[in-house]
């Protein structure tokens, strides 16, 4: 794949939940281009079909109209080369840090079927990716014995464990205190720049969108349509410091800005 | 330590509870046929301890091996539903409405195909015992985050390893707790039937102490029963603990 | 929307379907069975087949099989059974729990005695209750009160028990009468707890009834049914099951369920 050839693209892609007595209209005609290696965020009010773009993408649900085009392939079934992140952890209680890292491994292919023989080579991925979040020295603990903060880097690592192409984050650090959440922008920048995935981030909080990503769309009520694009041309890597500049606060605002027009305000 | 505090009250109020009632028949002098006193049933339960114990051993016998098939079959039926939307549509208002029907209605027909003794009593305590592990299996299927779900089915997990990885091992502690309930409902349903129509178990004994105006031998099975329960409760509540710690040491952090 | 009576049609053919649905399994045996009949293929020593069925029902309603006396009579006197043991177990369960919601002392003496009994299945007693109340009437009432006052005791404990205080509080100081009181706040406040132990009770006194008539009395379904088995009439048995079972839901559904939607919807609000 060449550089210019996007890695994710939408094309007039819309989005109807159908059930027995409604329909919710939550994505409509929405047009988005993603290079390889890019970091966007998805700005917008609540309900307004954030969640339900990342469905698309990662090929959990079928859009009603239009197309999905992942790495030069029409979307039409969960892709596997997708790791994804929610707000709550979701880890297993039944398994330790180190075993809760290692699960898409024993799921996704060709790893499925290599991993009882070649264990000890993917704990020691696993480990890595747990230094570099700086996890190590918990891996034997199991979730209910981290804090909240710490949940949320093991479910990071788990989501990027089998070296996935695509990085997919709903709200990951939305039930964090602020300064833990500071403290795994640093984190998921460094992860990012180690394995420099294609990233969607979701998220509610402007500056955490201006601080990790190079493009941040806003979206408007629902139905759902991208209002505007914004590049944040901030060299990387970004530091909180960066945060108190004003070209970092006048992003931030003019998001809100236009997020409030995007809502009819 | 709390659990064994909890369990030290309990042996107390029952130590209290025999004393008074020692007590209570010895002052009021009331007649044994009428309230036999802890004393005389000590007496009887060492006179009879051969027969009560071969009684004993074949209600175990019987709630045992009901217990072990409704385990065995609410477990497949509970994940059957649990798993697929169209078997929980297709069973689970039939299952409903069987559950409000007093099993023991089934008892005579038993004693019909099988005659009277042990497979009546064993199909009774499985009969009544199996509907607490199907729902319970299935609401703990029931409860793994959507969440999680799109994690797995993402990563082209298919359904039947979602379930082998994540289902079961999330309706454990469900699973668990539900036997500390079945166990007890098994033998409920051996005692009951056996006291109708059998000629062995402590249920029958019972009823043919009864006949005999043997008060004393009553309230020996009486005790034998109580005791019988409370053990196999206990050891199902161990199983529990052994088997599933980290539900319930999730659900000490969390709140 | 113009035409109404398709609509209609419609509603009742999904009502149709969906008990179609939900009650497969129950008409499939039922066809089966149905048709086994016709071909003459159940023999009737193991199970009835349809005619035998439908004959033994109409000889119990009519009570022509002798010893086993009149159906109606039977259903009748289970009810009324049921209602005694049941209302006096409410009645009496519902005091107690009052009195250890009202007294900690009342409650430290009795809480031991109520772990202590709790756990003993109603029909456990049944070689005392024979012994003391002989067989008949009163042991069957008994052992229905037995198998339901616990649960109910319970409940009412819990509910008047974790009424907020400060209801009680914002009461006093608008002066409320005792009448007022336990009409517009202690009832309405404890009745969902109280309401799950009366149903809780409801249950395990019903399930107690049928096992209780079978070893404790001379009369009633129950009785009837093991008489069924005793003479080796699978018929009869059947027959007794299928009222048995018609019993418990007209009383868990009808009775318990619309009185329980009435009473705590209307109070929720
Ligand atoms: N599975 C579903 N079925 C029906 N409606 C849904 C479903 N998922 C989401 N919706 C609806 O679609 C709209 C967009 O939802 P979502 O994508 O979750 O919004 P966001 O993540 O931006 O808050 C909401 O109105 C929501 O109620
Ligand atoms: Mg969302």
């Amino acid at each position: 794949m060449t550089a210019d050839t996007p890695f994710i693209k939408l094309d007039r892609v819309s989005l109807t939940y159908q059930s027995r007595d409604s329909s919710t209209h939550a994505l409509d005609e929405t047009d988005m281009t993603i290079s390889t290696g890019e970091f966007i965020a998805v700005v917008g009010p609540s309900g307004c079909g954030k969640s339900s773009l990342l469905k698309l993408v990662s090929g959990l649900h079928p859009a009603t109209s239009g197309n999905v085009v992942v790495a030069g392939q029409k979307v039409t079934g969960p892709l596997k080369i997708s790791g994804m992140a929610f707000q709550n952890a979701t880890l297993l209680p039944w398994r330790t840090t180190l075993d809760n890292v290692l699960l898409p491994l024993q799921i996704v292919e060709p790893h499925a079927s290599r991993f009882r023989k070649h264990r000890d080579q993917y704990e020691a991925m696993a480990m890595e990716l747990l230094k570099l979040v700086g996890l190590d020295g918990f891996e034997t603990k199991y979730p209910w014995e981290l804090s909240g903060g710490m949940q949320q880097r093991s479910s990071l690592c788990r989501a990027l464990i089998h070296e996935p192409q695509m990085l997919l984050l709903d709200e990951p650090f939305g039930a964090l205190d602020a300064f833990t959440r500071e403290e795994l922008w640093g984190v998921l920048q460094k992860l990012w720049m180690t394995r420099k995935p294609t990233v969607i981030l979701v998220t509610h909080d402007l500056r955490e969108a201006v601080y990790l990503s190079d493009t941040v769309y806003v979206m408007s009520a629902r139905p759902g349509r991208i209002i505007s694009k914004t590049n944040v041309a901030l060299p990387r890597p970004r530091t909180l410091r960066d945060t108190f500049k004003p070209e970092f606060i006048e992003m931030a605002q003019n998001l809100r800005l236009q997020i409030s027009e995007g809502m009819g305000v | 330590m709390k659990y064994w505090i909890r369990r030290t009250v309990s042996i107390w109020a029952t130590v209290l509870c025999i004393v008074l009632w020692q007590l209570m028949c010895v002052v009021l002098s009331i007649e044994p046929f009428i309230l036999p006193s802890p004393i005389l049933v000590y007496h009887s339960l060492v006179q009879y301890h051969e027969p009560i114990m071969i009684h004993a051993m074949q209600t175990l016998f019987t709630t045992l091996v009901g217990f072990a098939i409704a385990v065995a079959f609410g477990l497949l039926l509970g994940l059957a539903i649990g798993v697929e939307r169209a078997v929980y549509d297709g069973l689970y208002p039939m299952m409903i409405a069987f559950n409000s029907i007093p099993k023991v209605a089934i008892v005579p027909l038993l004693v019909i195909w099988f005659g009277i003794g042990t497979v009546p009593a064993i199909l009774t305590a499985f009969l009544i015992s199996f509907f607490p592990i199907v729902v319970n299996v299935a609401t703990g299927l029931a409860t793994i985050e959507p969440e999680l779900q799109d994690v797995l089915r993402s990563l082209g997990a298919r359904k039947r390893q979602i379930v082998m990885r994540v289902g079961i091992p999330r309706s454990m502690p469900y699973f668990f707790a539900s036997l500390k309930v079945a166990i007890t409902l098994a033998f409920i349903g051996s005692v009951v039937s056996e006291s109708i129509a059998s000629n062995a178990g402590i249920g029958y004994l019972m009823i043919a102490a009864s006949a005999r105006f043997d008060v004393a031998l009553v309230f020996a099975g009486f005790v034998v029963i109580s005791v019988m329960g409370v053990i196999m409760y206990e050891v199902t509540a161990y199983a529990e603990r052994k088997f599933t710690f980290w539900a319930t040491r999730a659900n000490d952090i969390v709140t | 929307m113009s035409a109404v009576a398709p609509a209609v049609a419609s509603r009742f053919e999904l009502g149709m379907t969906r008990a179609l649905y939900e009650w497969w399994l129950l008409i499939a045996l039922a066809v089966v069975w149905i048709a086994a009949s016709a071909l003459n293929l159940i023999p009737n020593s193991v199970f009835p087949d349809a005619q035998t069925l439908a004959r033994a029902t109409v000889d119990l309603v009519t009570g022509k099989v002798g010893v086993l006396g009149k159906l109606t009579d039977h259903v009748w006197i289970s009810f009324a059974r049921f209602a005694a043991g049941y209302s006096i177990a409410a009645g009496i369960g519902i005091l107690i729990g009052l009195l250890m919601a009202t007294s900690s002392l009342i409650a430290a003496l009795i809480l031991p005695i109520l772990r202590l009994l709790y756990p003993i299945p109603g029909l456990a007693w049944t070689p005392l209750v024979i012994m003391w109340a002989g067989i008949g009437e009163n042991a069957v009432i008994v052992l229905i009160f037995l198998s339901a006052v616990w649960p109910i005791v319970y409940g009412a404990y819990d509910g008047f028990r974790n009424i907020p205080r400060n209801y009680m509080l914002v009461c006093r100081q608008l002066g409320a009468t005792w009448n007022v009181r336990v009409r517009r706040v202690l009832l309405p406040a404890a009745l969902p707890m109280l309401f799950s132990g009366l149903r809780l009770g409801h249950g395990m006194g019903w399930r107690a009834i049928v096992g209780a008539e079978m070893i404790a009395a001379v009369t009633g379904v129950g009785y009837m049914l093991n008489m069924g088995g005793e003479l080796r009439r699978p018929d009869v048995v059947v027959v007794g099951m299928i009222v048995i079972a018609i019993m418990s839901a007209l009383l868990d559904r009808f009775v318990f369920g619309t009185l329980e939607d009435r009473l705590i919807s209307r109070w929720k609000r």
